[in-house]
């Protein structure tokens, strides 16, 4: 269902950026694209509001159908290039309103065994203001905005889950977020 | 347990308390992880509260801490931010805000688990809370939906005399 473009041939440089990516180890891919329109697939999806203290957010449960399909095509090169062990991905589709939000967080939880984290950005059928993926520079002083990664259609943004691996999807302020998003797992 | 002040003996607190406001100097308080507002400590306690919170929860209260907290769009304070105590306090949150805004509440909950209650956004409301060894609170985040939001809360925490 999924195919890779050419930003994923070479693999060595792709490790390298891993490696040295600000401010944490993470890549972004522009040309993700499912051969099986992914909305498509969404439509008969229910999805529930969500609120906690850090978030708020529109949900679906856990779509195995495409977890194991993106897990498939995904995992392998993303062992090779990141190091991590991973084989299989879990994912759910995610849907950002007006209003709503993912405070600044970890994804690390032990014993989740969550070793990459992503998120893959659908077509907003919205004109989209807000949603920015927002990484941050954390040390034991300070913690200070480091980089913002718009959530363009067919991006795919993996990175790394660890202590430090701080972010956080800014508040959505008009148009609709679209997204699947989820984690790997060895 | 939510209070409407003005139908209360609060009505003689509010102004009190209102009348501190003006002097007191806010320190910005953001570590994105843990919360992101303004506040300010050793407000001096609203006479007659400690003996409403007393009367209410049958207990002969006194005061350990005053924090008067303000929000505005984009501001919020998480659950594992609030600090929680073995004995069983009681907390006093008094809503000194102007106007009311949608979405801005604190919640109570045990642990991780669900939400128990809610003081919702109602300028000039006292909400009375006997807290236990496991509960916490969090201050929702302020939407930037609403640019014009401040939100103006004093904190009060109580135990046994």
């Amino acid at each position: 269902m999924w195919s890779l473009g050419p930003g994923w041939r070479d693999e060595a440089a792709l490790a390298a950026a891993w490696r040295e990516a600000q401010p944490f180890p993470h890549l972004v891919f522009d040309d993700v694209v499912p051969a099986t329109p992914v909305l498509d697939v969404l439509d008969d999806e229910a999805v529930v509001r969500q609120e906690g203290d850090i978030f708020c957010f529109e949900a679906s449960g856990d779509l195995h159908e495409l977890s194991a399909s993106f897990g498939a095509v995904l995992a392998p090169p993303l062992a090779r290039i990141t190091g991590k062990p991973v084989t299989r991905a879990e994912l759910r589709a995610y849907a950002y309103r007006p209003g709503h939000y993912l405070l600044p967080h970890s994804d690390h939880q032990d014993g989740l065994e969550r070793l990459l984290a992503f998120a893959y950005y659908l077509p907003s059928p919205e004109p989209l203001t807000g949603g920015e993926l927002e990484l941050y520079r954390q040390t034991p002083e300070r913690i200070d905005s480091a980089l913002l990664i718009s959530p363009e259609a067919n991006r795919l943004v993996v990175f790394d889950v660890s202590d430090v691996s701080l972010h956080q999807v800014r508040e959505v302020l008009a148009g609709l977020r679209l997204s699947l998003a989820g984690w790997f797992y060895p | 347990m939510v209070l409407p002040v003005r139908l209360s003996r609060f009505t003689a607190i509010v102004p009190d308390v209102g009348g501190v406001i003006p002097a007191v100097a806010f320190q910005r308080y953001t570590f994105v992880d843990r919360g992101s507002y303004e506040f300010a400590d050793d407000v001096p306690p609203p006479p007659g509260l400690t003996q409403i919170a007393s009367e209410l929860t049958d207990r002969d209260l006194r005061v350990l801490s005053t924090r008067l907290l303000r929000l505005v769009p984009g501001d919020y304070l998480l659950a594992h931010h609030d600090s929680m105590h073995d004995d069983h306090q009681v907390e006093v949150v008094l809503d000194l805000s102007h106007a009311p805004t949608p979405g801005a509440e604190v919640r109570y909950r045990r642990g991780r688990g669900a939400v128990f209650f809610v003081v919702p956004s109602m300028p000039g409301a006292a909400a009375i809370v006997e807290r236990d060894p496991t509960t916490q609170a969090y201050h929702t985040y302020i939407s930037k939906l609403h640019p014009d939001a401040s939100v103006l809360r004093l904190v009060m925490r109580l135990t046994d005399t």
